[in-house]
């Protein structure tokens, strides 16, 4: 093949599976930017009349939506301190030394995600009512951090695997302790890595909408909260949710997009 | 006092004694080489000394002070790593300055000893690089500065030069000859290269699996090695060795193997009756090998070449003596005749005796009197 086939061929794959992702994300945002009148007219169009924020507004101002809003940016930074603080050791761990039950360990984590939540539904509620988490932000924080740490472990531990050990090694025989070689040496090194899982947890546990269903009544997260409603909502109140929920990760992905190209090895720059 | 001291040291992986109880004196301002191939000790031995093993049995004493519990960087050690182990976010200057900031000397101190220590190295106009934009030269250089800029009272490095190409490997030689005369330095490194050992060390300490097999000076391990492997180990080409009994013909006295005898010097002979032995392996380096095209007076021992080979300066030949190869450097103008036919004469004075059993060089006897 021609390199400006192949060229051609590789942009064109790229162009669609961009496509793909955008065109739902901007259509909701469109309907979501769509005057409520708008819905009710007949043609319908796609690119609005004028732009209004009038249905976001009503979304934002409708009962409980502010609340669930917090409640699921406290659950998902706390979801994401917590996995970090467990799953960044346990990766280092699994690269920097052999102990026995490395590989088993290693498997076990996977093991962890292979049961649907579905099936552990009814006894985990079961479960957190006896421990009286059921219906608290704790309770669903636990959950995601359940989820989120298989991901977080195995990418710390990708990423320190790129730290060779020399180099705290070296840093300790120029007098930092064991600790201090960490910090002041491989923790620089591995933060992009860090903030990726980090980011990665956050969006996981801002989408997540199951576990979060069934393991709270009142105090409910953003997804959760639209769920419970969406079925008896209008069409505009539907989609500026669904916009509300899409910006946040935007957002943040956009954030951190240059931590995100550095771990996975791609730059876009150079 | 910046001596070191390895009393009785012993580690383990596992089932395996990587370090086999090694008795070191290394004396003060020394430059001594760890030299062994492969897997010998010789690395976890240096690994020991800078703390980033823990001992399973012995001590170590540097400067008369006791470190076994010590941590590496409580020892006074400065230590240059195979892979370099730059830190990659560090600018030149804030690597060699990284240990003097560890230890919370102030800033204008620190801009100093770097730039002192940046001069000595060649790296003054590098310091705001980083290292991934520097040659392999530079970036040894770099960690060569981080680990004297501390002053440590001993330097150690772990085959710091493997990873250059050969010419940058031989200027970088002379430098680190240079570097540690300069700032007189206990020095402890690590190599497998012969030659690197050869031409740095006051003295060698010759490593097999996890045992020191000879200490001696450079030119005493090349001449007289302590054992069989020493001797084919060091040289390049290694020394050429043969086994056989003793047989008196005539009065003198040969040693004998399958397809050749070679003359022994009754000094030498002496030294195998006492040693009260059988068989005997005697060894002999390439140099020490005279090769002619006829048979020379007093006989010679005819041999047959497989391949001649120009080595620069000196031809390699390869040689047939019965079932046995031997390598033999004669000067580039000797060329083998067509019928590859050639006689040998060993130089007696250098023919060394080792114990075909034990492998060990036999003894010297006492100077009569």
């Amino acid at each position: 093949m021609p390199l400006w086939l192949r060229r051609t061929a590789h942009y064109l794959l790229a162009t669609l599976l961009a496509l793909w992702t955008l065109i739902p994300i901007v259509l909701i945002g469109l309907a979501a930017l769509t005057p409520r009148s708008d819905f009710f007219t007949w043609p319908r169009t796609i690119i609005p009349s004028q732009f209004s924020l009038e249905s976001l507004r009503f979304f934002v101002n409708s009962f409980g939506v502010l609340r669930s809003t917090g409640n699921s940016l406290l659950v998902a930074l706390a979801t994401v301190v917590l996995s970090l603080l467990l799953g960044a050791p346990a990766g280092y761990a699994l690269t920097r030394f052999r102990f026995r039950g490395r590989e088993a360990f290693q498997t076990g984590i996977l093991i962890t995600r292979m049961f649907p939540t579905s099936i552990l539904a009814v006894p985990l509620a079961v479960t957190f009512i006896r421990w009286r988490l059921y219906d608290t932000l704790l309770g669903v924080t636990l959950m995601h951090v359940t989820l989120a740490l298989p991901f977080v472990v195995m990418i710390t531990a990708g990423v320190f695997t790129r730290v060779p050990k020399d180099l705290e090694e070296a840093a300790q025989t120029l007098g930092c302790s064991r600790f201090g070689a960490f910090f002041r040496v491989s923790l620089p090194l591995i933060l992009p890595g860090l903030a990726a899982s980090g980011i990665l947890t956050f969006v996981m546990s801002w989408n997540e909408v199951f576990a979060a269903t069934i393991l709270t009544v009142n105090n409910r997260t953003l997804p959760a909260q639209i769920m419970g409603t969406l079925g008896a909502s209008p069409l505009y109140f539907k989609f500026a949710g669904g916009f509300f929920m899409i910006l946040p990760a935007i957002l943040f992905i956009v954030a951190i997009r240059r931590y995100l190209i550095n771990l996975w090895g791609v730059s876009i720059n150079k | 006092m910046r001596d070191v001291r390895l009393e009785g040291i012993v580690k383990q992986f596992g089932k395996v004694r990587a370090v086999d109880g090694i008795d070191l004196h290394i004396r003060e301002n020394e430059f001594l080489v760890f030299l062994g191939p492969s897997g010998c000790g010789k690395t976890t031995t240096l690994r020991c000394i800078a703390g980033l093993e823990t001992l399973d049995e012995g001590r170590i004493l540097i400067g008369g002070r006791d470190v076994t519990h010590l941590p590496p960087g409580k020892r006074g050690i400065g230590m240059v790593f195979q892979s370099y182990a730059l830190f990659p976010h560090m600018t030149v200057a804030a690597n060699i300055g990284f240990g003097l900031r560890v230890k919370g000397v102030d800033r204008t101190e620190i801009d100093r000893r770097v730039r002192r220590a940046a001069e000595l190295l060649q790296l003054g106009n590098l310091l705001d690089r980083y290292p991934s934009q520097l040659s392999g030269g530079q970036r040894q250089r770099v960690a060569v500065a981080r680990a004297v800029v501390v002053e440590p009272q001993v330097l150690l490095m772990d085959e710091p030069l493997s990873n250059l190409d050969a010419l940058l490997r031989l200027s970088m030689r002379a430098e680190i000859k240079r570097l540690q005369q300069e700032i007189q330095a206990t020095t402890v490194y690590v190599t497998h290269d012969q030659v690197e050992a050869l031409s740095l060390g006051d003295r060698i300490a010759v490593m097999s699996e996890g045992k020191i097999v000879q200490l001696d000076e450079p030119q005493e391990v090349y001449d007289n090695p302590a054992t069989v492997f020493v001797g084919a180990f060091i040289g390049n080409p290694p020394m050429n060795f043969l086994t056989g009994r003793v047989r008196q013909d005539a009065g003198r006295l040969f040693l004998e193997g399958e397809g050749y005898q070679v003359p022994l010097s009754p000094e030498a002979a002496a030294r195998i009756q006492a040693a009260r032995i059988d068989e005997v392996t005697i060894g002999i380096r390439p140099e020490n090998i005279a090769v002619s095209l006829t048979e020379p007076e007093g006989g010679g021992i005819a041999a047959s070449v497989i391949v001649s080979e120009l080595i620069g300066a000196q031809r390699m030949l390869t040689l047939a003596l019965g079932p046995h190869t031997l390598k033999v450097t004669t000067s580039t103008e000797f060329l083998p005749p067509p019928n590859g036919q050639v006689w040998l004469t060993f130089d007696p004075a250098k023919i060394r005796l080792f114990d075909a059993a034990t492998q060990a060089r036999l003894a010297q006897l006492p100077k009569a009197s």
